[in-house]
């Protein structure tokens, strides 16, 4: 029979056994000693638990945070232009006993695009222009509302560090120097957003309500993530074949006598995609009423998870890809009233990933055996096209937030690398952001 | 047999998980024997085997916790895996432009015969295996013994199929010469 020797040479090797280095066992209480390093007695599955909630906490914290903080400036902001409109008003009146027609002439003036019939608003108006004056300290800040979502995640690597406490009394412990245990590969924690498609921004740059008349160039920041999560299994090939140390059967393999034991019967993969998040900035050139033009440049992280595995081994892997591209695409405004907006953009953009990492953790019947990282690259260009609807709201002047839903289509590279734009190359996404409009 | 198999391992897994004082002496007792034979077909100096296997105790040690038992020979089969992940790092680091080195080797003009293992010892072949040149012996190993495709061992020495295809191929004919060498030394005795 073909390969036989193959046979009867794992039947040799079966149990072969050969003499242990002399003080072997000396040597390695020594070393675990020496590196403080102790026997886990028991899983830490409830200190691991409490870890989780403490950072999903803090994660939940941040984002009240930077609410919080958003709000409050925008708060803080018109206050203080509604202080400065007072003191203003209480100046046009000492100059010029006519309250209303003052304060109309500096409602024009401070927002010149402002329809003839928004001119009976008069305060709105006045707080607009002074508004203007203080707008740049919301560049900064960025919502991340609607699909945005924050989350932690870990891999399933069960060596959470033993605590001191499971270790006093131990006498196991007593063999080795006693110690915090620290073996310990701790959970990864990523933060995973939603996200996708940087154009939001240049979409909503489309049609700043009161300001794009006069044709002022406009940016801002966004970001967005792509709505709902994908997960299933990768389906064939090599996934993530420059981070993976295994990759599927070839059909040549061959089995040992006890495969279960071996675990070498056929891996499964299945790829659970975190939803892109995207950050950028934008600028937006007025060409018409109601057609912009906008070119942005953005920020993408593209996390995933793979795990390969069969009835015994598994593989786990958490991928981080950084992508920076740009993007151009057009907007056109549908309907506008008020300070709202709605409008359709359509564009295309190109990314480059600059830097990926993988991280691979290697277990066999639930026992980690090992990690790895490794840098992932791919050498080809993302191109994309997408399109979205947008509604604007014009906050203060100069400043509008914006929700934009849409999609976009990412096309093959021929990179073998396993990402979220190969699999899944349709992805629906949901943008909010700030936009704030240059010039007077 | 089997029922004390699981006996065994169990037996030793629960001490751990007790923080009993014997656990380590009791797997070690257990299984050292067959671990060293598995490090020994990968690493080819007795003082790295020593500093390959001190490392797999350490992680077989502090790791056993995660563990999960899964019938006859799954932890025996875990600890095989720290081993030769512990062999392969260990080579990785220590010869990381090996591989690469032993495409441009030249293989042996041999035909394509299968080795005759009739009189060989399991000591023997190990030994044989062991001095396999760097690189190809991570691959017969990965392929032959521990059942790995060419694609998995490809992703896992990170070279490419063809290289370790060829490479098995190189390691098969080097051990054949060496068995037949062995066998006619042996027959002359």
């Amino acid at each position: 029979m073909k390969d036989q020797w193959i046979r009867d040479m794992r039947r040799l090797l079966d149990d072969y056994e050969k003499d242990p280095p002399h003080d072997l066992l000396h040597d390695v209480k020594q070393v675990m000693g020496e590196r403080n390093l102790m026997p886990e007695s028991k899983p830490k599955r409830k200190a691991r638990m409490v870890y989780l909630w403490i950072a999903r906490s803090v994660a939940v914290a941040a984002v009240v945070l930077i609410v919080g903080l958003l709000f409050h400036n925008i708060y803080v902001t018109r206050e203080g232009t509604e202080q400065q409109m007072a003191q203003k008003s209480v100046s046009s009146q000492s100059q010029n006993r006519n309250n209303y027609s003052t304060l109309k002439k500096v409602c024009q003036e401070s927002t010149p695009d402002l329809d003839q019939s928004m001119a009976g608003k008069v305060v709105a108006s006045v707080r607009a222009k002074f508004n203007a004056s203080s707008s740049s300290g919301l560049l900064a800040k960025v919502s991340e509302l609607g699909q945005g979502k924050t989350s932690i995640s870990s891999d399933s690597s069960a060596n959470v560090s033993s605590g001191a406490s499971d270790s006093q009394g131990n006498p196991l412990y007593s063999q080795i120097s006693p110690s915090s245990g620290q073996n310990g590969q701790g959970p990864d924690h990523s933060q995973k957003n939603n996200g996708n498609v940087f154009r939001k921004y240049s979409n909503t740059q489309s049609f700043p309500v009161r300001h794009r008349r006069n044709r002022h160039i406009s940016f801002g920041p966004f970001c967005s993530g792509a709505m709902g999560e994908d997960a299933g299994p990768a389906g064939q090939g090599l996934v993530m074949a420059d981070a993976a140390p295994y990759g599927p059967s070839d059909g040549e393999k061959y089995y040992l006598a006890n495969s279960l034991m071996y675990g070498i019967d056929k891996l499964q993969t299945k790829t659970h995609y975190d939803q892109p998040v995207k950050l950028g900035i934008s600028l937006g050139y007025p060409v018409t009423n109601k057609l912009s033009l906008h070119a942005g440049f953005v920020y993408s992280l593209l996390s995933s998870d793979e795990t390969r595995s069969n009835s015994t081994e598994e593989y786990k892997t958490h991928q981080k890809l950084h992508y920076v591209g740009v993007q151009l695409s057009a907007s056109h405004s549908l309907w506008r009233k008020d300070h709202f907006d709605v409008y359709v953009t359509a564009g295309g953009g190109v990314d480059k990933m600059v830097s990926g990492k993988a991280k691979t953790k290697y277990y066999v019947n639930d026992g980690l055996i090992s990690t790895t990282k490794d840098d992932v690259k791919m050498h080809q260009l993302q191109w994309s096209v997408n399109g979205t609807a947008g509604v604007e709201y014009n906050l203060v002047p100069h400043i509008n937030l914006y929700v934009e839903p849409g999609v976009a289509y990412y096309f093959r590279n021929g990179s073998p690398l396993q990402t979220i734009y190969k699999d899944k190359p349709f992805i629906f996404h949901l943008s909010v952001g700030l936009r704030f409009n240059i010039g007077k | 047999m089997y029922s004390e198999q699981i006996d065994k391992e169990q037996r030793i897994i629960r001490l751990f998980h007790q923080g009993n004082a014997s656990a380590m002496d009791l797997l070690y007792a257990e299984y050292a024997s067959y671990l060293t034979g598995v490090g020994f077909r990968y690493i080819s100096d007795d003082d790295d085997l020593k500093d390959v296997l001190q490392e797999s105790f350490i992680k077989i040690f502090t790791r056993i916790s995660s563990f999960t038992y899964r019938g006859k020979g799954s932890l025996k089969a875990w600890m095989t895996r720290i081993v030769i992940n512990e062999s392969l790092q260990f080579l990785r680091h220590q010869q990381s432009s090996q591989i690469v080195r032993m495409d441009s080797y030249d293989l042996p003009d041999l035909p394509e015969e299968e080795p005759e293992l009739t009189g060989v010892s399991a000591e023997v072949l190990s030994e044989m295996i062991r001095r396999l040149p760097p690189g190809c012996r991570e691959v017969f190993n990965l392929y032959a013994i521990e059942g790995k495709s060419h694609i998995e061992i490809s992703q896992l020495l990170n070279i490419k199929p063809d290289t370790s295809a060829s490479q098995f191929h190189r390691a098969r004919v080097i051990l054949t010469r060496m068995i037949r060498k062995y066998q006619l030394n042996k027959a002359r005795e």
